[in-house]
């Protein structure tokens, strides 16, 4: 399915390592701009958020790679309690989009990374 | 520096007063000719004094114009905004004693007619003359179009008997011009018709999905004249040729709408433009705090839920993720679920008054074909008393929130001015802000209209919206760089005469917030509105330039087209069409210029343009933080749906 800026994103489940990973969250990133992003997954498994958006570190571990600018995002269900993984991870992917890119400092990275009109953003 | 009010000066006879030497040669200064002012013609008061005189089938009878404008005076049109072109139709509205309206230019005359609708919710029109009148109107019909306001579009005055003729001017194929961009047109042919689409026309713009509507007018039938009314089609009141029934849900429907509400821990419901148009927002306020529902509203037009209120998510932007149940009522255009700041998970249900667009865009559990009105309704009365604490303790802690980004931004921005000496847009908006919210002026009364680029993204956010049509997103889904000072001179036009939820605030000045590139579009305004006494604040946020200049980074040859002249004199414009004008570079200046500019639109009605001096490297957020950040949807700020 197509999803956010009209991309289409590959989600790899592996059962052996009781993981999900979306090797490609964002291309092209900046050192800068991932340091951030890790920031912001951190944050989203901090204290300071409301419960029923807190991503349960208890039930998930999250880590993330930058390689060749590509982010990628890494799930794993410590309980294996896949749908809570997934439906926190698309969720989070969601406010990567919606949170994160738009806090005003990633306006011409989204321009030229995903070849948008300015006036179409 | 900051200049004078200089209005006076052109009000009275001057010699050779120093802003009078602007506008004259500099040969003609040494003979020192006097300089005559600016003045209302005494034609203006004596002619809007006239008694209006509906047509009538005796004697001479009834042009089909005057036959057109009985029906328009019947349908309670509430203004015609036009410039002159289509005489025959305008002056018998006029003379029918519908509020009627010239301007400068047609484009600008439909931005005001939209405005005086987007703040009532009234039935306005606009007319020009056939061909050149009417094409320059096209962006300002579309923009309507892209609100849905119920605005009828009139132009014509040539013959059908010259038609594909090239006989001489003006003639136009209009309804295929319009295409895309209205709900519904026709070009009468025949005279007899003229009552009968008259009619047509009315039951598009009162019922259903509103949209603009555009009858073309050839002479013919304009100007053939009727004696008997037996001569005429299909010539009944209009309670026969429409109905004010609406589609209600059934009493099941909303139960299971409540059933879904109730189970809900985080309800939000969204309320659309439907909501303010079909005046439900005492119905919507009860319903919210009966169950303790969030609300955030959206469409061209907010305030139909107060800002101010708790249960108000409108600055809640990070609570909008944690709803778990999405409730839009009366959401005209509708956004993609990667548009709006709602979780994926979020259930939906969507009431809205045609099937058709139910299930567009966004997956629903629950549909409701019905009347937004209707539907709050039995939502008011039979939804069980419910306490959420935690989402309300949510509500406002996100909205802190929020304020906090705001108002990090503004220090920003205070840095920046401060080291440029040139005015942050952060700074400006919450200059604005403080004025019409924090001081002395009740944060309820004045109506506010926004647009442009870097402009609205700092300005939205800043603007409140505490009781209905208080404010209005002049770029609304169309996303037209331009309108805005006509459409909020339209919409002032409507709070001078009180109208609708403008009442309890009749003859307060209004604020519009726009740009450099805006501004050019619609700046002759100016003179409609000290003409009619219409009190605007027009502050201009003057960056050199059309704010996307970026774009042309890494392009050769091609900056210079996104570029103005530095240091324009919006103000110094303004005074020459008989406004004030305030220049200003600081904060300390804007401050003072915004509560000078008030104070005599309240007292005396008399408009002021400030130019607020700005750079256009603002724009950027790698040299000025915090730069370009889209405004969260739905919520304050938000243009787009
Ligand atoms: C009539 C019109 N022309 C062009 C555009 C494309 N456009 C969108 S924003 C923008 C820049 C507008 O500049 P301005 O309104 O001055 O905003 P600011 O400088 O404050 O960013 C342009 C050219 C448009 N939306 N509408
Ligand atoms: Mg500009």
């Amino acid at each position: 399915m197509q999803w956010h800026k009209n991309r289409f994103y590959d989600l790899v489940f592996d059962a052996a390592k009781h993981s999900l990973r979306f090797p490609v969250v964002l291309p092209k990133v900046p050192r800068p701009m991932y340091e951030a992003f890790k920031e912001f997954v951190a944050g989203r498994q901090s204290e300071e958020v409301v419960a029923h958006r807190r991503i349960d570190p208890s039930k998930v571990r999250i880590s993330c790679s930058l390689k060749n600018g590509n982010i990628s995002l890494l799930f794993i269900a410590k309980d294996r309690d896949y749908e809570y993984a997934t439906q926190k991870l698309i969720n989070l992917m969601h406010e990567v989009f919606l949170v994160f890119l738009q806090d005003g400092l990633y306006y011409e990275y989204m321009i030229e990374t995903f070849n948008l009109d300015r006036d179409q953003i | 520096m900051s200049i004078k009010p200089s209005r006076r000066n052109f009000l009275r006879p001057v010699a050779a007063g120093a802003a009078a030497a602007a506008f004259l040669p500099q040969a003609k200064l040494s003979a020192a000719p006097p300089i005559l002012s600016i003045t209302i013609p005494k034609d203006l008061p004596t002619s809007l004094g006239e008694n209006p005189k509906v047509g009538t089938f005796e004697g001479r009878g009834m042009t089909g114009a005057e036959i057109f404008a009985k029906l328009c005076k019947d349908e309670d049109l509430a203004a015609l905004f036009c410039c002159p072109g289509n005489y025959t139709v305008i002056n018998a509205i006029a003379a029918a004693g519908v509020p009627a309206y010239g301007g400068r230019s047609e484009g600008s005359m439909c931005a005001a007619a939209d405005g005086f609708s987007r703040v009532t919710g009234e039935v306005t029109a606009c007319s020009g003359t056939e061909g050149p009148g009417f094409t320059n109107m096209i962006m300002n019909i579309a923009a309507a179009n892209a609100a849905r306001t119920p605005l009828l579009v009139l132009a014509s005055n040539m013959e059908l008997a010259g038609d594909d003729r090239e006989k001489f001017i003006q003639t136009g194929y209009q309804q295929p011009t319009t295409t895309g961009m209205k709900k519904y047109g026709k070009r009468m042919i025949d005279a007899s018709r003229v009552w009968e689409y008259g009619a047509y026309a009315f039951r598009n713009l009162k019922t259903g999905i509103p949209g603009p509507v555009h009858l073309d007018f050839p002479t013919e039938v304009a100007r053939t004249r009727f004696t008997d009314s037996a001569k005429l089609t299909d010539y009944y009141t209009k309670d026969k040729y429409r109905t004010e029934s609406r589609a209600q849900p059934t009493r099941k429907e909303v139960e299971q709408a409540m059933d879904m509400i109730n189970k809900a821990e985080r309800p939000i419901i969204v309320a659309g433009q439907g909501v303010f148009q079909r005046k439900a927002w005492d119905q919507l306020k009860v319903a919210a705090e009966k169950n303790e529902i969030a609300v955030v509203t959206s469409g061209p037009t907010s305030g139909h839920f107060p800002d101010d209120h708790r249960l108000s998510a409108s600055l809640a932007h990070d609570a909008l993720m944690s709803a778990d149940l999405v409730v839009f009522i009366g959401q005209y255009a509708m956004p993609g679920r990667t548009e709006y700041h709602f979780s994926p998970d979020a259930k939906t249900i969507r009431v809205h008054p045609v099937a058709e667009d139910i299930g567009r865009n966004w997956p629903i559990e629950l549909g409701i074909v019905g009347d937004e009105k209707g539907f709050l309704d039995i939502l008011a009365s039979e939804i069980p008393r419910k306490k959420r604490d935690a989402w309300v303790a949510e509500l406002a802690a996100s909205k802190a929130k929020t304020e906090k980004r705001d108002l990090d931004h503004y220090e920003l921005g205070l840095k920046h001015s401060a080291a440029t000496n040139r005015i942050h847009p952060a700074v400006m908006a919450k200059e604005v802000h403080d004025l019409l919210y924090k001081g002395d002026i009740d944060p309820k009364q004045t109506v506010t209209g926004v647009g442009g680029w870097t402009t609205g993204i700092f300005t939205g956010r800043w603007l409140r919206a505490n009781r209905p049509g208080q404010s209005v997103a002049c770029v609304y889904q169309y996303g037209a760089i331009g309108p805005d000072m006509a459409m909020m001179i339209g919409a002032s036009a409507a709070v001078q005469r009180g109208i609708g939820p403008q009442a309890p605030y009749k003859g307060a000045p209004t604020l519009v917030v726009t740009s450099d590139a805006g501004i050019a579009y619609s700046m002759f305004e100016l003179d409609t509105a000290a003409k009619y006494k219409i009190p605007i604040i027009a502050v201009v946020y003057n960056n050199n330039s059309w704010g996307m200049f970026p774009a042309a980074n890494g392009s050769p040859r091609s900056l210079h087209m996104y570029l103005f002249q530095e240091n324009l004199r919006y103000d110094k414009m303004a005074e020459g069409l008989g406004a004030r004008g305030e220049y200003v570079q600081t904060p300390e200046e804007l401050r003072a210029a915004l509560k000078r500019s008030y104070q005599i639109a309240a007292k005396e009605n008399i408009s002021t343009l400030i130019n607020v001096q700005a750079l256009k490297e603002f724009t950027d957020g790698s040299k000025f933080a915090p730069g370009i950040a889209l405004p969260v949807e739905p919520g304050a700020g938000a243009f787009a749906h």
